[in-house]
């Protein structure tokens, strides 16, 4: 049994609560975010991509903390990172939390690509949307690289290396990412500055970009046996702000995650780098390349994933049935399987072959 | 007529002009490739010419930022107009690391760059307790320990993470 007088102060502080989430509302404009989406728009699926999006806000923060400590020139940077480790108040624990959610951010991302392919996402009227996102993918996995080399430890040197060979194949249009660019500025600061600059700002023009035309286009939708890809903005029975809301929520699942897994396996750093010298693999997502590298040389490094990305940029013009349904689209997706299968046996092989075989076969290639 | 009278008095000074150029370059351009591009100092290097004219000699010269370190001479060799070098050297230990740019120059004027991009010697690179010279694929060695207030702080903070994103997920 509850007194009067404790009824008139709950309903004051409602009030109050409620008086106040009105004037954010009107300030803020927050009500212009309430707009229609299907309601299946909040299922995990289809909330990939804002998931990767909190990943990259955790990123962004914790890049911010690393960098005011990291030195980005080959003289110094192991050591910055090693004191980083050792003397920065919980940098140890900032640069895991960083090293986590890249891997679990490239694993979404993935996944987002993969999901819009198997359900026909790219159709018309988005298929420059599809084309934003292959540029995002990329972009994605530039930081990944880029930040890989950085901590320059032998792995990190060796891939600086591999980015050198692979500069060299490509000619002018690896410029940038030869030594030969500029005289006075060493190779990895120039990827320090592609990381923490130059990567940042394209992913934030492409994300933009990539958001608008969503908002523009609405949500796909669902690949039902004869749905027809069409534009459904302004459709459905739930809010954006909805949409949102659960989109922070999973943003949340995914730092406690990556906080989780920074308290079971810190960030790997390994010895500082001895040039010329190949004793480590690559990250997962870079591993698959491995096999190509041995049969073709450093010509693959930059050819096998310029292959992948125009196999994926020829989808939209292939495939160009409006249908959605993946029973629709048998031939394009069992082809597209196949080179997913054949580039996760490659990352398998890799993984499970000692490095003393790779470079084996490199050298008697 | 008297167009066709200029016209033809330019192109032939330009042939005469453009002559002694095509007599100096018939074994075209020098190049010089250095192999591996990134190298430790006091590491080696090995130095590969080509397109140039046997009997040549050019001085290899590391140019840096501040500073110019000679690296000795090598001389072309080979048949007829098709000349070139491969030498292996070994860089200063004491050398800066940065970007370099190697130069090979003769005395007549022809000229090749290269670049090359110098890290630390791996003995001095090295601050941590496991000193190694050689490619190691072992994680280094830190002492990584936490007190126990940060970790305790850390799980704290995933749980909490993990209660509101699964609120806000579950929310209506």
């Amino acid at each position: 049994m509850t007194s009067p007088g404790a009824d008139v102060s709950t309903e004051s502080l409602t009030s109050k609560r409620n008086s106040i989430a009105a004037v954010l509302r009107e300030r803020l404009g927050l009500d212009g975010l309430a707009y229609p989406v299907p309601e299946y728009a909040n299922s995990i699926g289809y909330l990939l991509g804002g998931i990767t999006l909190a990943g990259f806000v955790i990123l962004f923060v914790t890049g911010i903390y690393l960098a005011q400590f990291y030195h980005p020139h080959p003289a110094d940077a192991h050591t910055s990172v090693v004191a980083l480790v050792t003397t920065v108040p919980v940098g140890d624990l900032v640069r895991s939390v960083h090293f986590w959610t890249a891997q679990i951010v490239t694993v979404t991302v993935l996944l987002h690509m993969l999901r819009v392919l198997y359900r026909g996402a790219y159709k018309r009227p988005r298929e420059v949307n599809w084309y934003i996102g292959l540029g995002l993918l990329a972009t994605t996995l530039g930081l990944v690289f880029t930040g890989s080399v950085l901590k320059f430890d032998q792995e990190g040197l060796e891939a600086l290396q591999h980015n050198s060979e692979a500069a060299e194949v490509i000619g002018a249009l690896g410029g940038w990412f030869s030594a030969e660019f500029s005289r006075t500025v060493p190779l990895l600061t120039r990827l320090f500055n592609g990381h923490v600059t130059i990567l940042p700002m394209l992913f934030a023009l492409l994300f933009f970009a990539h958001a608008f035309l969503v908002k523009q286009h609405g949500i796909s939708p669902k690949p039902t046996a004869d749905s027809i890809s069409r534009s459904t903005a302004g459709e459905g029975s739930s809010r954006f702000s909805r949409h949102v809301g659960r989109l922070a929520g999973y943003g949340f699942v995914l730092l406690a995650l990556a906080l989780f897994l920074t308290l079971l396996w810190p960030a790997p750093l390994g010895k500082p780098g001895v040039a010329g010298a190949e004793v480590t693999k690559p990250w997962w997502m870079f591993l698959w390349l491995f096999p190509a590298e041995e049969m073709w040389g450093s010509a693959a490094l930059p050819v096998v994933p310029a292959v992948l990305g125009l196999l994926l940029a020829l989808v939209p013009i292939v495939d160009r049935s409006p249908y959605m349904s993946p029973t629709r689209r048998k031939a394009l997706l069992l082809i597209a399987g196949f080179v997913l299968l054949a580039i996760v046996l490659s990352g398998v092989v890799a993984a499970i072959r000692p490095v003393e075989a790779h470079l084996v076969r490199s050298i008697a290639r | 007529m008297r167009h066709r009278t200029l016209l033809t008095s330019v192109v032939a000074a330009s042939v005469l002009a453009l002559y002694p150029v095509g007599v100096a370059l018939a074994h075209g351009e020098p190049i010089i490739r250095v192999d591996p591009a990134i190298a430790s100092a006091g590491g080696s290097i090995t130095i590969t010419g080509t397109e140039m004219e046997p009997g040549e000699v050019f001085d290899l010269v590391l140019e840096g930022a501040a500073t110019s370190v000679s690296l000795g001479r090598a001389t072309a060799e080979g048949e007829g107009e098709e000349g070139g070098f491969v030498v292996t050297l070994t860089l200063p230990g004491d050398l800066a690391p940065g970007s370099y740019r190697l130069r090979a120059s003769t005395e007549e004027g022809e000229s090749a760059v290269a670049d090359l991009t110098v890290t630390a010697a791996a003995i001095e690179a090295d601050p941590g307790p496991a000193m190694v010279q050689e490619a190691s694929r072992e994680p280094h060695v830190l002492d990584r320990s936490k007190p126990a207030g940060q970790v305790a702080g850390v799980a704290a903070l995933a749980a909490a993470s993990a209660v509101l994103g699964v609120w806000l997920i579950r929310r209506r």
